[in-house]
């Protein structure tokens, strides 16, 4: 091929109007839309959980019935995890991959394209799920996201719309994880071998890897229920010799690696700020790949702890049991590595810096209850029970949301250009952690004394508890509106960012994107960096 | 290695890895069917 016959697409200055969103290839492009679709997700799950918790201010039926209450918990968790939280992690990997091994974009571009948008198709399924039984759609979805049958056979057509939302999400979670890890393997600048890629990097690769493996499970789980409902097969039924508990395997197989899915790019993150804010090497940085791909080969083998009460052998039992306090090992192994990275730093408390902090000391918590959970004789008696839902939130929200929040903090000078409003970004940090302790704390306690979840009526010894929790969620849910309003007076302008706005940025194994002027050029690292 | 030559051995590289992982994908999927044939089986 000639080389004069070629085309080269990146001499042109970024395409305007519509077009340039909707066949875009460009990977930062791409990742913004991510973000996007991401935050408005948010304040969609969050309207949801706002819903939820003004209902259980009070005992007794308020203004959701109880079906629709259910469906508006269930929606939740979908939209936070396969809306918010997995969206979010994309678009910044997106972004931040690329400009860290000194690549001009992903390996498949337009593969990248079909990835996002198939994000708004799935939305659009998702609500319409919510939408049709106000239609003669029959009941609604009111399974909780783990969507079990029976239930979840004797729901109406939102059941199918969901369904098929999984399906359309799957399929992007899949092509999204593909990219990425061919991006990783292929795309590194020359001499950028993998033990000197930031931690971001090495946590994305593992994410995307768990992805690949566990998404196929969770299609196939649902494709099956899809076959029960209408097509007269008898997987989870017992009266046709099939197993509802099947499908509890299926979906747990998926469901427990899934949370690793949510909290590795966030503990990459970690490993970047907490480095640059404490100008210290990271500690232990092998032994922090090895403890992720640990982590990802134990989440993998430890699924049916989510399901102690179904009557499984006790050798199964003690093994699921063992298997899942394992992971304390390799989780503590990275909280610790922090910690030491800290210890004796000189350290400053950015925004950034102060949710990394918290992280710490607010997954350590979850971790806590994690094990307690663990625990068959115990699980048995917490199961379905508040106390369950206090541990999950105080994982992901800590483990997931407030990672991705710092890395928003710590990224938006170089994707934007300019600083943000280091103040706002402090009173947002506050006032979130806050609200967030708050809503969930008390959830232990009403846990412990016996209220169960996903139920939109209860005892009145909960009172307190639940309107506390009531309170905060107000609190926490409002906080997000300064988090849009901090994003939007940055992105319009602020003090000019440098090329490299944190100081310690260049410690350790830091990414190539502080070599790039803030923001980057629409077309980066066209001819490829070297790496000593 | 002209330019050329080389941006085609880095497509036909990610195409490669891309068929992987797609397989990857797929043999979990046979996995999980196997693990159902298994359980309804007993």
């Amino acid at each position: 091929m000639s080389s004069t016959a070629t085309h080269d697409d990146h001499h042109h200055a970024p395409p305007s109007g519509f077009g340039r969103w909707l066949f875009s290839t460009n990977h930062k492009d791409i990742g913004t839309m991510y973000l996007i679709f991401s935050l408005i997700m948010l304040f969609l799950g969050g309207s949801m959980a706002m819903l939820v918790r003004a209902e259980l201010y009070f005992p007794g039926l308020q203004f959701l019935e109880p079906d629709l209450f259910n469906n508006m918990v269930t929606t939740h968790a979908i939209i936070m995890v396969f809306g918010v939280v997995m969206p979010a992690a994309a678009g910044m990997a997106n972004w931040m991959i690329p400009l860290q091994i000194g690549a001009p974009d992903m390996a498949l571009p337009r593969l990248n394209n079909l990835s996002f948008w198939l994000l708004p198709a799935a939305a659009t399924l998702l609500i319409l799920s919510i939408i049709v039984p106000f239609f003669g759609g029959g009941a609604p979805v009111n399974t909780g996201w783990t969507l079990y049958p029976p239930l979840s056979v004797q729901a109406g057509m939102g059941m199918d719309l969901l369904i098929f939302t999984l399906h359309v999400l799957g399929i992007s979670s899949i092509l999204a994880a593909i990219n990425i890890v061919t991006t990783i393997l292929n795309m590194r600048a020359p001499g950028l071998t993998m033990m000197k890629l930031p931690l971001f990097v090495w946590a994305w690769l593992f994410t995307a890897i768990l992805l690949i493996m566990i998404m196929p499970a969770l299609a196939g789980g649902v494709t099956m229920l899809l076959f029960d409902r209408h097509f007269g097969t008898s997987f989870f039924d017992a009266a046709g010799g099939g197993d509802p508990v099947l499908f509890q395997h299926l979906f747990w197989f998926f469901g427990h690696p899934e949370v690793y899915v949510l909290l590795l790019p966030s503990i990459g993150v970690l490993g970047i700020i907490v480095p640059t804010f404490a100008r210290k090497p990271l500690f232990g940085y092998k032994s922090l790949v090895w403890g992720m791909g640990v982590l990802l080969l134990l989440g993998m083998v430890v699924w049916a702890h989510h399901q102690y009460t179904i009557g499984m052998s006790v050798a199964a039992t003690n093994y699921f049991m063992i298997g899942t306090i394992l992971i304390s090992i390799p989780v503590g192994l990275m909280l610790f590595n922090f910690m030491f990275t800290m210890w004796r730093g000189a350290m400053t408390f950015e925004t950034p810096m102060l949710f990394a902090i918290s992280i710490i000391l607010m997954f350590s918590f979850a971790g806590t209850t994690g094990v307690m959970l663990a625990v068959v004789p115990a699980d048995l008696q917490y199961h379905d029970t508040y106390f369950v839902v206090a541990h999950f939130h105080y994982a992901l929200i800590p483990g997931a949301l407030f990672g991705l929040y710092a890395g928003v903090f710590y990224w938006l000078p170089k994707w934007t250009g300019h600083m943000y409003n280091e103040t706002l970004g402090k009173i947002f940090f506050w006032w979130t952690t806050i609200g967030f302790n708050l809503t969930f704390f008390p959830q232990h306690f009403s846990g412990l004394a016996g209220m169960p979840r996903r139920i939109v009526d209860y005892s009145v010894q909960f009172v307190e508890f639940n309107q506390i929790s009531s309170i905060g969620a107000f609190i926490f849910g409002l906080s997000h509106l300064l988090f849009v309003y901090i994003i939007i007076q940055t992105v319009r302008g602020g003090p000019k960012a440098g090329d490299m706005p944190w100081e310690g940025a260049q410690i350790g194994t830091p990414g190539l994107e502080w070599t790039l002027p803030s923001p980057p050029p629409f077309h980066s690292f066209e001819t490829p960096p070297t790496v000593k | 290695m002209s330019d050329n030559e080389r941006e085609a051995a880095l497509k036909k590289a990610n195409r490669n890895v891309a068929l992987l992982l797609a397989g990857l994908a797929i043999a979990s999927l046979c996995l999980a069917a196997y693990g159902v044939s298994k359980t309804l089986a007993v």
